[in-house]
């Protein structure tokens, strides 16, 4: 009996290794940019066309509209700094990333995220998160991923706890 | 430490597979019957990472189980529901295990 329960024992011990990775690094994001120009990377003028969790080697696309995409992209690029909604659109305003957002595909893709704003997009982005999860039928709360946080002045401040690749891809059809 | 709720049926199993978990430092509370394995999990408010369900005796009423408990983590109360992997010393029925794969729980064969 002893060497019977071995395996569900190993299968105990891998869910909940998996649950504590879950907790201290998050899930993996894929960001897809598009229209890179040829050597380069991450310039601006690229397109961010897609944002794919990654759960168990599998690909599953978030279902989020441009100015989504955009908040998304620039939560994961300043994941280590916990930033209040007035930092988030100062941030994007003065990143010629997201000011020259999908130029190099002949015309600009941009929206104004506003400070009033990020308050509703951050729970749009949760709620694709969810569905996301839903569809994997995984129980991972969206709010533990992307984390809101009061400071000592009761501003809110929003962080993206995940781990992230950026794709980088010349043109549409090698997506 | 790791809170784990193991639904078994079989009473010599149940104390075999709970005394391995605790040997491993992790904290088992044990449950006999499949009806009160969700009331074990709602009544509490200090949340199961894992439930365990040994599926060998009784399989569909197993299945019962599992759907009861998944479908728990998409209660807005209960949003971080348990992982929930299920233990069978025979081979199941491919359409039963699909159902529960597909749930979102793990099958775990013994020996």
């Amino acid at each position: 009996m002893r060497d019977r329960l071995a395996l569900v024992l190993h299968g105990v011990n891998v869910q909940l290794a998996e649950l504590r990775k879950l907790v201290t690094t998050g899930p993996l994001f894929r960001i897809v940019h598009r229209f890179r120009e040829p050597g380069t990377v991450c310039l601006p003028g690229e397109e961010i066309a897609v944002v794919v969790l990654v759960h168990k080697g599998r690909e599953y696309p978030l279902l989020l509209p441009l100015a989504l995409r955009i908040l998304f992209d620039y939560l994961a690029k300043h994941r280590g700094l916990p930033q209040s909604a007035a930092q988030i659109e100062a941030g994007l305003r003065s990143d010629s990333f997201y000011v020259r957002h999908g130029a190099n595909a002949g015309r600009r893709q941009t929206r104004r995220i506003r400070r009033s704003s990020v308050k509703e997009y951050v729970k749009r982005i949760r709620n694709a998160i969810g569905q996301a999860y839903q569809v994997l039928n995984q129980s991972i709360d969206p709010k533990q991923i992307l984390i809101s946080e009061k400071t000592a002045g009761q501003e809110s401040v929003y962080r993206l706890r995940a781990s992230v690749q950026w794709l980088h891809s010349d043109v549409a059809a090698s997506l | 430490m790791s809170h784990i709720l193991l639904v078994d049926e079989d009473q010599d199993h149940s104390t075999l597979l709970a005394n391995r978990l605790r040997a491993e430092s992790l904290q088992v509370v044990t449950c006999p019957r499949w009806d009160a394995a969700v009331r074990v999990l709602t009544g509490t408010s200090d949340p199961f990472e894992l439930v365990v369900l040994n599926l060998s005796l009784s399989p569909q009423k197993g299945l019962e189980c599992v759907r009861a408990i998944c479908h728990l983590r998409w209660n807005p109360n209960c949003f971080l529901g348990p992982r929930v992997i299920c233990a069978v010393d025979h081979l199941l029925d491919p359409h039963l295990e699909l159902e529960i794969e597909a749930l979102g729980a793990r099958v775990v064969y013994e020996g």
